[in-house]
């Protein structure tokens, strides 16, 4: 078999980009998700996260991105505390965030879309917008079409597009393949392995853990809202825990 | 896998699209929903069996959400009957056109008659004041009568959706009589355009909801119930509270019980049948959450709990594992199996293989709006364009083995027809 899965990256320098040390967050006062997690992220990686419902997978991007409260603990950004710092204070700091749903504006065009998402510099808009569309070609033929017509599918490729507008450093995805056919998640995973390649760091929730393991150097399974295992994708394929906690006995069906 | 050693009743049926079932509760024929030019859903004949789990499988875009939705009331076919326990569901009302010539001529002479009367009474009034409003009020007295009169009469109830159209027009005909008889009426007079709106208003209204068909709660209230791909879980409300908002017939929604609060014991009851359940979906942690709270899969565990507060004859499941990981899943198909059990017919739409293969008894298969396959799951199961549309036709190989043209056409033509969809859908 040949060996698709990746080994870690080489960082470039020793601070990891992002840090997530002892987090504790959720969306009620006194009701914590996540009771505290871990992860380092080095400049230039692919970091899965996956782990059963509930344990918290969405709810640390949205810690790391500002969107919710952390009771206690500390986010970094290139070793700088950004903890509670609000979310258009990172976009600013190149961060980019795509949620699960809701992640497109409606009642405006792709091509608006597209400029919301380079809103913060506008300067690069052409020159991005033309990567988009050479990324994208179904959305660059349908530039004026509005985004709530779209399809799921397309709305996906729309809501990740707005995130690449503004070059960032560092990508968060919330299951980007949730509800798309075998076909397109396939898709899905090889643009998010090219996205990496060229440069960006990308940190993906995901519940098609198997594409997942294979596009990314390392993987953090959460449960219950902390850290659980870790490891690069190999490794947690093939550990049994893992596959027990996570994948369930359908995995003997396999 | 069930290990009773009870008789399969779908033993012998054959493996054909459209084969009749040996006790089928619901059955669908010649159903047909398009939007504009694509056709979603052409099912020329399906019956479900009864008392057994049948999963609904094929690639997205087949219609089976759409399916669903027809059969519960959430969407209404171009063509097509749907039956469920012997009730038609695409007519409230079927009237027998015997009973139509009938009621029509009782409810038009009876507003004539009032109108008689009303004429008879001004003339022996000496009244100048808005005559209209006089013939109105008899008009109605005497259509009342006649209601109360045929209402109770073989036919009756159907009888009324007649009924009620040609007693309002039979107000307006009277109306106009009045005006072009009784020197004294006033054509623009306000109360006769009022009485002419209200009648007919009511009169069509009247005519569509008898003649119509039934609405997704009355279906529900019969005994079939469904959970959708999207959840629609009541974020503001807690857990607890989604749970209780699915009991039947609670006192407390009716005025009087709710005045006087005597819906006291009857809470007790519904809060402990749902603890039970929020116990049994492993959510009883979070109880007294709101419901916004709740990850995608908690969702999906609320909204499948919430169904069985109303103790029902049909679940149909619109894809229930989806977003809900692997090992919950198990735990969860367990309690699924157990339906039948208590004689509950389950119908649910899946994506996973494995999960149609561990619970299902009957397997049926839609692709482009056809039903192109039904049979037992390990018959199903084997047939080539199954393993194809779920699991991708490369579910075995890596990202790095697939052929990146290949994959770019296939992912061209599912969202080409995803798109048609979502456009119409969209213009609803």
């Amino acid at each position: 078999m040949s060996d698709s899965r990746r080994e870690p990256a080489e960082s470039r320098s020793a601070i990891p980009v992002v840090s997530i040390r002892d987090v504790v967050a959720g969306y009620i006062p006194g009701v914590p998700i996540l009771k505290g997690a871990d992860m380092d992220v080095a400049e230039g990686e692919l970091i899965g996260i996956i782990g059963p419902n509930g344990a918290g997978k969405s709810t640390m991007l949205k810690a790391l991105f500002g969107l919710i409260k952390v009771t206690s603990g500390e986010v970094l950004l290139r070793g700088k505390d950004i903890t509670g710092k609000k979310a258009h204070q990172l976009v600013q700091q190149g961060i980019a965030y795509v949620p699960q749903t809701e992640n497109v504006f409606p009642s405006l065009t792709i091509g608006e879309n597209l400029e919301m998402g380079a809103f913060l510099r506008p300067s690069l808009f052409t020159e991005r917008r033309d990567y988009i569309v050479e990324l994208f070609p179904r959305l660059g033929e349908r530039i004026n079409q509005r985004a709530g017509s779209l399809s799921g599918g397309e709305r996906q490729m729309l809501a990740m597009a707005r995130a690449l507008m503004m070059e960032p450093s560092v990508l968060l995805l919330d299951e980007p393949s949730a509800g798309l056919s075998p076909a397109l998640q396939d898709q899905v995973f090889i643009r998010c392995r090219e996205i990496n390649e060229a440069g960006v760091t990308i940190i993906m929730v995901e519940q098609n853990a198997k594409r997942c393991l294979e596009i990314c150097n390392r993987a953090y399974v959460l449960d219950q809202g902390r850290n659980a295992y870790t490891g690069t994708g190999t490794e947690l394929m093939n550990d049994p825990k893992v596959i027990e906690l996570y994948l369930g006995t359908l995995a003997a069906a396999d | 896998m069930t290990t009773e050693a009870v008789a399969d009743p779908l033993e012998g049926v054959a493996h054909v699209p459209g084969v009749p079932k040996p006790d089928p509760v619901i059955i669908a024929d010649g159903v047909l929903r398009h939007f504009g030019g694509l056709i979603a859903v052409d099912v020329e004949h399906l019956e479900i069996q009864r008392g057994v789990i049948t999963a609904l499988i094929g690639p997205n875009g087949a219609g089976k959400t759409t399916f669903f939705n027809l059969l519960t009331g959430f969407d209404h076919a171009q063509a097509g009957t749907r039956v469920y326990n012997g009730r038609e569901l695409d007519r409230r009302y079927e009237i027998p056109q015997w009973d139509q010539a009938k009621s029509t001529v009782i409810g038009l002479l009876g507003s004539l008659i009032g109108f008689m009367l009303g004429a008879f009474i001004l003339a022996r009034a000496d009244d100048q004041s808005d005559p209209s409003l006089t013939y109105l009020v008899t008009g109605f007295v005497v259509a009342v009568g006649v209601f109360l009169y045929v209402r109770n009469k073989p036919g009756g109830p159907q009888s009324l959706a007649v009924y009620g159209t040609s007693t309002a027009l039979g107000t307006a005909l009277g109306t106009l009589f009045a005006v072009l008889v009784s020197p004294t009426s006033n054509w623009f007079s306000t109360t006769m355009a009022v009485g002419w709106l209200i009648g007919g208003g009511l009169g069509i209204g009247f005519w569509r909801w008898a003649t119509g068909p039934l609405p997704s709660y009355e279906i529900a209230q019969l005994g079939m119930v469904r959970t959708f791909q999207l959840t629609k879980v009541l974020a503001r409300l807690t857990v607890l509270n989604n749970m209780r908002l699915g009991a039947q017939n609670q006192r407390g929604e009716r005025f009087l019980s709710a005045l006087f609060q005597t819906w006291k014991t009857q809470e007790k009851e519904i809060t402990a049948k749902a603890d039970v359940l929020l116990d049994r979906f492993l959510l009883s942690k979070m109880r007294d959450e709101f419901a916004g709270t709740l990850s995608g899969g908690q969702r999906k565990l609320l909204e499948m709990a919430g169904v069985l507060m109303t103790d029902p004859e049909v679940v149909m499941l619109d894809e229930p594992m989806a977003g809900v990981n692997p090992a919950l899943t198990q735990s969860l198909l367990e309690h699924v199996i157990e339906l039948p059990a208590d004689g509950t017919t389950v119908v649910f739409v899946e994506h996973n293989m494995d999960v149609v293969r561990e619970i299902s008894d009957w397997v049926v298969m839609m692709a482009e709006g056809r039903i192109i396959a039904e049979g037992p799951p390990s018959v199903i199961g084997q047939d080539q364009r199954v393993i194809d549309a779920y699991l991708g036709a490369h579910h075995d190989e890596t990202l790095e083995e697939l052929d990146k043209t290949e994959l770019a056409e296939e992912v061209d033509q599912d969202l080409d027809e995803q798109e048609e969809m979502a456009e119409e859908v969209e213009d609803e």
